[in-house]
């Protein structure tokens, strides 16, 4: 087996669902669904809705494109549809409807609401009530009784895969070398961006 | 070069010199040694065809031209349900790993059985490490009273070491050690900035203790002869497990098949399921192979004078188990009752990660397919006796400044977070403790009685575990891989998540050798005690496991029992 290739992104995905204990019935939205310029497969207007604002909150453009520009939402979605099973999917739901609530707990308002010094405070707070993912080397998880993902753990790995494993980053801002050829072990490191993996 | 000669029509032609029953990392050697010494020879394959680059279709990809950028489908999750115990599964190589809906086995305990049916079998997605035995390894057996001798010294493998070590090209740093034998190696690929501070911090405070780049079968400097089978100079992509378009790590398909095809006397059937050995009760011979044909689920045999047995120990024992005559009613060859019996592997999962304060100021080109490794330091002599477990343990580390993935532990959000991770993070190391698993005539499979695969085959029903020794040898690995405290790192933490036997994927040890037919199944050359013209040459024949990655022991002793074979033939004793 090739323990090499340890990509780090990629064991977020395999054989990973989130705690799907006391999963509710997904609750039907009574407000008005969010315009979208796009159709989620997953997710519903709102709820996706909320997923980009979380994303552009947590990687907002700048002199680099921000989350929503390079389609980090949209990633979301389809990885959720196509990656997590029916419980997994359940406990995700349910997952966000918890952090809406704890979102409206503290300041009486949905997180789409919330100006922009309030969305990074409350996102910081539940990334600090998170624990961290379970340990891994060469993709292997070794953590023999890993706790729960939450939901933001879980989401904002997808934002940090969805935009820095993205064709833009990955090309165009990152360092990128398909093909190194030779291996050089140490050489000077002055201050460009990393190697795109 | 001509393509490989696929027969999936052999019925008019069903009769060979030999048949080579598996076409990976010991099934490759067997062909290209038999057909190099003039027998026309057919290989059986379980699993499809994989040409080699044509097959290799994820090889030039970038993550970001997968659509789950390398993860997994729920349907595939469920398709590689025992695959993915081992880690090793996503979106870019799951092609070359075995369909667990198709086959599946039994589990009195757990066993993780990672396979990879294919043509080319595993040697497409091993991990390509490559360490000889010494001598004192195959002395441990009869010095400690554990299982039997291995009927094998150090001189009668070294120089067939040699011999495949020149033909696979096997990149490495030699070191003298008499307990860790230097091979025929290319030049090593280079040590990292830490790396190089590691070592000489960890070789300064613990005498014996060394610090070595992976030996690794890799071209660093082709020879003539890897040229001319098409195979170049590694280019440090590090996307090995899918095909390597440059041919430079070794495989069947990228090396041995190849040298067997270019003879001419090389036939390979793929899809072709061996349902069992046919023998001969007259000539106490193998005359043939009963195979299932996979996609029409047609039986067809084929003949042969010589046989070699390389499916992986589990489905040669398998094979062996299920093919029964009024002579064998146990199994072929099974008089000794050791047949499915001592299954081994390398217990790993355990050891310890951290980072690194310093060197903000140095970085690599490349990416390198190989870490570091630390030799074996324990139970060496009576210096390093540990007196709570027997035998030893080495470590694999991997060391890189750490990437964007590094955001999901640090709680910060926004444009200045988002633009720090472009850059490369704080210098890590892991390091990856891989030990001995101590043979225990317990640990067995047996076939199902009433459990068959979609072929009609019986299944296996694995009863097998980690015993107490290599607990007790886990508590040290663990221990001495915090070595990275003493040498200064920060925010170390050790682990231990052992899995079940078989997710070190070295399974073996199911037919083993020995002097005597009444407790073993082979002989020293890897035939049959009791059927001359039979050979298992994968990792069913080893007599204990040590703690190093086994493929160039099997790739060995597979040339060295063609040879016997060869002569043997000659003699007209097969």
């Amino acid at each position: 087996m090739n323990r090499r290739e340890y990509i780090k992104q990629t064991a977020l995905f395999l054989g990973y669902t989130l705690s799907a204990t006391a999963v509710s019935e997904v609750m039907l939205s009574c407000k008005t669904q969010a315009d979208l310029a796009w159709k989620p497969v997953f997710f519903d207007n709102n709820q996706a809705n909320l997923i980009a604002e979380i994303a552009e909150t947590i990687l907002p453009k700048t002199n680099t494109p921000g989350a929503k520009e390079l389609g980090v939402p949209q990633f979301i979605d389809k990885m959720l549809k196509l990656t997590t099973d029916e419980a997994g999917q359940k406990g995700l739901i349910k997952g966000l409807e918890d952090f809406e609530k704890a979102c409206s707990d503290k300041y009486g308002k949905d997180f789409t609401e919330l100006d922009a010094k309030q969305r990074q405070e409350f996102l910081i707070a539940q990334d600090k009530a998170s624990p961290a993912f379970p340990i891994s080397m060469w993709g292997i998880m070794l953590d023999p009784n890993p706790q729960p993902i939450t939901f933001y753990r879980r989401i904002k790995s997808m934002v940090l895969m969805g935009y820095y494993s993205s064709e833009k980053i990955g090309e165009d801002v990152l360092a990128y070398s398909p093909v190194p050829g030779q291996y050089k072990g140490c050489v000077p490191y002055k201050g460009q961006n990393a190697w795109s993996e | 070069m001509p393509k490989i000669n696929i027969n999936i029509n052999l019925n008019n032609v069903n009769t060979f010199d030999a048949i080579v029953i598996g076409s990976g990392m010991s099934g490759g050697w067997a062909a290209k040694e038999l057909c190099e010494k003039g027998l026309k020879t057919l290989v059986l394959e379980k699993g499809r065809m994989v040409e080699h680059l044509d097959d290799y279709t994820t090889a030039m990809q970038d993550t970001w031209d997968m659509e789950l950028r390398g993860g997994l489908s729920v349907e595939d999750q469920k398709k590689y349900h025992v695959q993915i115990r081992s880690g090793f599964v996503g979106e870019a190589s799951k092609h070359f790993m075995t369909n667990d809906l198709d086959n599946p086995y039994q589990e009195t305990r757990r066993f993780d059985w990672i396979r990879g049916n294919q043509a080319g079998g595993r040697s497409l997605i091993w991990g390509r490490h490559t360490y000889r035995w010494s001598n004192a390894d195959f002395e441990a057996n009869a010095q400690e009273g554990v299982g039997v001798d291995w009927p094998v010294r150090y001189k009668d493998i070294a120089p067939w070491y040699s011999y495949v070590e020149k033909f696979v090209g096997i990149s490495g740093e030699k070191l003298g050690l008499e307990h860790l034998p230097d091979g025929e190696f290319l030049p090593p690929f280079e040590l990292n900035c830490l790396e190089k501070d590691f070592r000489q911090k960890i070789e300064s405070k613990y005498k014996g203790r060394h610090i070595t780049i992976g030996r690794v079968a890799h071209l660093t400097e082709p020879q003539p002869w890897h040229l001319a089978l098409g195979r170049g100079q590694c280019q440090t992509r590090n996307r090995c497990s899918r095909g390597c378009p440059y041919g430079a790590y070794f495989s069947s398909n990228s090396a041995t098949l190849p040298a067997a095809n270019n003879t001419g006397n090389l036939s390979l059937r793929p899809n072709s399921i061996v349902h069992s050995i046919i023998y001969d009760q007259e000539t106490k011979k193998a005359k043939g192979v009963r195979v299932i044909d996979a996609e029409t689920k047609e039986s067809v045999e084929f003949f042969a004078k010589v046989i070699f047995m390389c499916a992986s120990a589990p489905a040669s024992a398998q094979i062996l188990l299920h093919s029964t005559s009024d002579r064998y009613p146990n199994g072929l060859g099974n008089d000794s009752g050791e047949l499915g019996h001592n299954i081994m592997d390398h217990h790993y999962h355990v050891g310890a990660m951290g980072t690194f304060e310093g060197l903000e100021d140095g970085y690599y080109e490349g990416r390198r397919p190989t870490g570091i490794f630390i030799p074996k330091y324990v139970n060496l002599d009576d210096k390093t006796k540990n007196p709570n477990f027997l035998r030893g343990f080495d470590y694999q580390g991997a060391s890189s400044r750490e990437s964007w993935g590094r955001g999901n532990g640090i709680a910060e959000v926004g444009g200045d977070f988002k633009d720090s991770l472009l850059k490369p993070g704080p210098w890590t190391m892991s390091l990856m403790g891989f030990g001995e698993v101590l043979l225990n005539h317990n640990n067995k499979m047996t076939l199902s009685k009433d459990k068959t695969d979609k072929w009609g085959i019986p299944q296996i029903v694995f009863d097998a575990s980690h015993g107490d020794n290599e607990m007790k040898m886990r508590q040290q690995m663990k221990a001495d891989a915090e070595m990275l405290e003493s040498a200064g790192y920060k925010n170390v933490v050790a682990f231990d998540n052992i899995g079940g036997l078989g997710n070190g994927v070295h399974e073996m040890g199911t037919a083993r050798m020995g002097h005597d037919p009444k407790t073993s199944v082979l002989n020293k050359w890897n035939q049959l005690h009791e059927v001359s013209n039979l050979f298992v040459t994968d990792g069913s024949f080893m007599t204990s496991s040590n703690c190093i990655n086994p493929s160039i022991t099997y790739m060995a002793f597979t040339a060295r029992a063609v040879d016997y074979a060869i002569t043997e033939m000659k003699k007209k004793n097969i």
